[in-house]
């Protein structure tokens, strides 16, 4: 078998130093393919950014330490790479958006002007032709009169359709792996919207692999072939969309699910309460012992507190970090069987 | 059924767009609130949701008294709001308060904890004497489940979550009647939001409190919310009890909004309607002529650029919309 598009093993990164050293990511794996969307689930400080900056070679090290794993990009271990390399497959064979596209814009230019730059320095394209380009690109990803908002600031866009540049922007390349942080979680959720089925159709019709970091539960649910969820730097459970929310292993996400208010619901009955995770994630300079999650889990028992749960293949594909997954998978979540929907 | 305690009607804000330094002219207004009225009865949540900029925070800034309103009125137990003057008003300061979405900013970093949620009393000393405000202060910390002996400790000592049930206990200090609450959970994990969520209703059960809610998370919102205003570009576009708004939605913009939210379920991928507004909010300085929903309605017909629609129940539907062709959706059965 091929080796897959991007494969991060066993990945650990340290902040700061002596009794202040966070153990930021204690082990991370996952792996995407070809044309494929891997979410990666988790609530905030569970190190889905720093994962994704180290894939992309853009950890600031200092104060980062990568002090274990590997990162492989079609097989070719990225970590120890030459650092020309490293700028060679940024942009060419990776690219990656934020949440903030104000701030990953420059001001000063217009936005055709900084997509054309790649054309120019990269690809050695005249100032005319790149721009022509530039305007390609606006168009692919749908801005309306792309020949006139090319001469515009970012300033004058929105905040839609700066995501929109932005994606514009990355994409100039042509990679073959997106890695899309927190793309929508600034944005109004019919904004969202457009944006999510944007980057889903780009996808496609590129067979671009795609990495999209959120902690929306929901958008997971919507594009994701594959989830992955992290918990306090470690993948704590990953399998393919429909067997996360129907069979989940990990009480953390069983605890995630059950904490989200639902649009669509009155399953539980309106207004009856929801049934929050106790607690808070641990500080990652005193990461519990045993299992990380087990000062938080109401299945709790001795063996958490001294065994620390390896992730593990519980089912095809589908794999979690809990000594009783296997237990828990088996029981499904708790939830309504049907519901009314929208439809035409 | 009861009176409102708090009766909205035909509240203008709007914010003068300046041009010049030395002479400052006025070249138009920001239309941020123009036209809501509401009713906000004892001890109910009333859900106001919309996207940002639609006017939700002006809205509550203004019936907070914390700035003028342009027109329109407002009354408390039948009292004129806006009409409130000195000792009046100091009172009335008691049963009305807010609480703010930021859970890093709202709280003065200088100040313990005992300090922040004690100062209403000071403001109100009638309520608790100087000799007991430590015991009510923990009483509140222990109602708001935060531990009573962190007293003395600094807002940057508690997590995002922790702040946010600081920010409610000063809230409830003074026992109010009504919580104004401006995107309470926004800014918190999803985890640590249920936990927010529940602590307001159960507070909501054991004071009796009514709740103003505003949010643009309409999961939030329906799970919370008794009835719900939603919002368009500073006028109320439809409002209903939650079972009419979320299952019976009639305005384009409601529909629209609520085919957009992502449920968190695989197995209905591809089987809602995805109604996909084009483009974005038009400005409030510049608002469209008509229906103001025009610019992105997907049945948008002549007639809409020329009448403005009333907030009305019309022949199809069983509660308010402003929309000339307000119907109910079609809903179908999954499993
Ligand atoms: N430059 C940095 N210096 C120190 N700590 C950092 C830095 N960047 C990230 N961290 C820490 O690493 C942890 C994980 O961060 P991050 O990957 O951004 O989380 P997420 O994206 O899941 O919200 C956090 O606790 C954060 O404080
Ligand atoms: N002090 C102000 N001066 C001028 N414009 C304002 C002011 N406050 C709010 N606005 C404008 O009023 C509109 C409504 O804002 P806001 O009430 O904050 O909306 P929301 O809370 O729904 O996001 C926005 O267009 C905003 O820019
Ligand atoms: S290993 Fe134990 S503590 Fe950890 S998630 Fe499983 S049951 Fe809970
Ligand atoms: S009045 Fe017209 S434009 Fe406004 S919401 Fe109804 S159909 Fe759309
Ligand atoms: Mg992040
Ligand atoms: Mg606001």
């Amino acid at each position: 078998m091929a080796a897959p598009l991007l494969e991060v093993d066993d990945l650990r990164v340290e902040f700061g130093t002596g009794p202040e050293t966070a153990s930021v990511l204690n082990g991370v794996s996952y792996h995407v393919d070809e044309g494929e969307t891997l979410a990666v689930l988790g609530e905030s400080g569970s190190g889905k950014s720093v994962t994704a900056q180290t894939v992309m070679g853009i950890l600031d090290t200092p104060p980062g330490r990568i002090t274990g794993g590997a990162v492989r990009f079609r097989g070719e271990e990225l970590l120890g790479a030459a650092p020309e390399r490293r700028r060679l497959l940024r942009g060419e064979s990776m690219a990656m958006i934020f949440q903030d596209a104000l701030s990953a814009l420059n001001p000063v230019y217009t936005v055709g002007f900084q997509i054309a730059e790649q054309f120019r320095f990269r690809r050695g394209m005249s100032r005319r032709d790149a721009m022509a380009r530039a305007v390609e690109m606006l168009d692919l990803v749908r801005i309306p009169s792309a020949a006139q908002r090319v001469k515009e600031y970012p300033h004058q866009f929105s905040g839609g359709m700066r995501q929109r540049a932005m994606i514009a922007m990355s994409l100039a390349l042509d990679p073959e792996l997106l890695i899309a942080d927190e793309p929508t979680t600034a944005l109004d959720v019919t904004v969202q919207a457009q944006i999510m089925e944007l980057l889903d159709e780009l996808r496609r019709e590129r067979g671009m692999g795609l990495i999209l970091i959120t902690h929306d539960l929901g958008v997971v649910a919507e594009v994701a072939d594959r989830i992955a969820v992290m918990y306090a730097g470690r993948i704590v459970e990953q399998t393919d969309a429909a067997s996360l929310y129907a069979h989940p292993a990990h009480p953390y996400t069983r605890g995630l699910m059950d904490s989200v208010p639902r649009v669509d619901d009155l399953g539980r009955g309106a207004g009856a309460p929801l049934r929050p995770i106790p607690g808070l994630p641990p500080s990652l300079s005193a990461i519990p012992n045993g299992c990380p999650f087990h000062p938080r889990c109401a299945y709790a028992v001795d063996v958490c507190t001294d065994e620390v749960p390896p992730l593990r293949e519980i089912g095809a594909g589908h794999r979690a970090a809990c000594h009783f997954a296997e237990r828990f998978a088996a029981e499904g979540p708790d939830r309504p069987a049907t519901q009314e929907v929208i439809s035409r | 059924m009861s009176e409102p305690v708090l009766a909205v009607r035909d509240l203008v804000k709007h914010f003068p767009v300046t041009r010049g330094v030395v002479f400052r002219r006025t070249v138009g207004q920001v239309r941020a609130v123009d036209g809501v009225s509401l009713d906000l009865y004892p001890g109910e949540t009333l859900g106001v949701v919309g996207e940002s900029g639609c006017g939700k925070s002006t809205l509550a800034q203004v019936l907070m008294r914390l700035t003028p309103p342009t027109s329109g009125t407002a009354t408390f137990e039948g009292e004129d709001l806006f009409a409130k003057r000195g000792a009046a008003l100091t009172a009335w300061r008691r049963d009305m308060q807010i609480v703010l979405q930021d859970p890093y900013t709202s709280l003065n970093p200088r100040k313990t904890v005992g300090d922040i949620v004690g100062e209403p009393f000071d403001i109100h000393p009638e309520v608790a004497p100087k000799s007991d405000r430590q015991r009510r202060v923990q009483e509140l910390l222990e109602v708001v489940g935060l531990n009573p002996e962190h007293i003395r400790r600094y807002p940057h000592q508690f997590s995002g979550g922790q702040r946010q049930r600081i920010g409610i206990a000063r809230a409830l200090a003074l026992r109010p009647k009504v919580i104004v609450c401006d995107e309470p959970v926004s800014a918190l994990d999803v985890s640590i939001q249920a936990q927010v969520l529940n602590l307001l209703s159960d507070l909501q059960r054991e004071f009796g409190l009514a709740y103003l809610f505003i949010a643009h998370d309409l999961g939030v919102v329906r799970h919370l919310c008794d009835r719900v205003a939603v919002m368009y570009l500073g006028s109320i576009v439809e409002t209903g009890t939650a079972e009419e708004i979320y299952t019976r939605a009639s305005h384009p913009y409601t529909q629209a909004l609520l085919s957009s939210v992502p449920v968190p379920d695989p197995s209905l991928r591809g089987r809602r309607e995805a109604v996909r507004l084009e483009g974005d909010v038009p400005s409030p300085a510049d608002p469209p002529s008509g229906c103001r929903f025009r610019t992105r309605c997907p049945k948008a017909a002549p007639v809409c650029a020329e009448d403005p629609p009333a907030l009305e129940v019309r022949p199809s539907t069983d509660h308010p919309a402003a929309c000339h062709f307000a119907e109910p959706p079609h809903l179908v059965r999954v499993e």
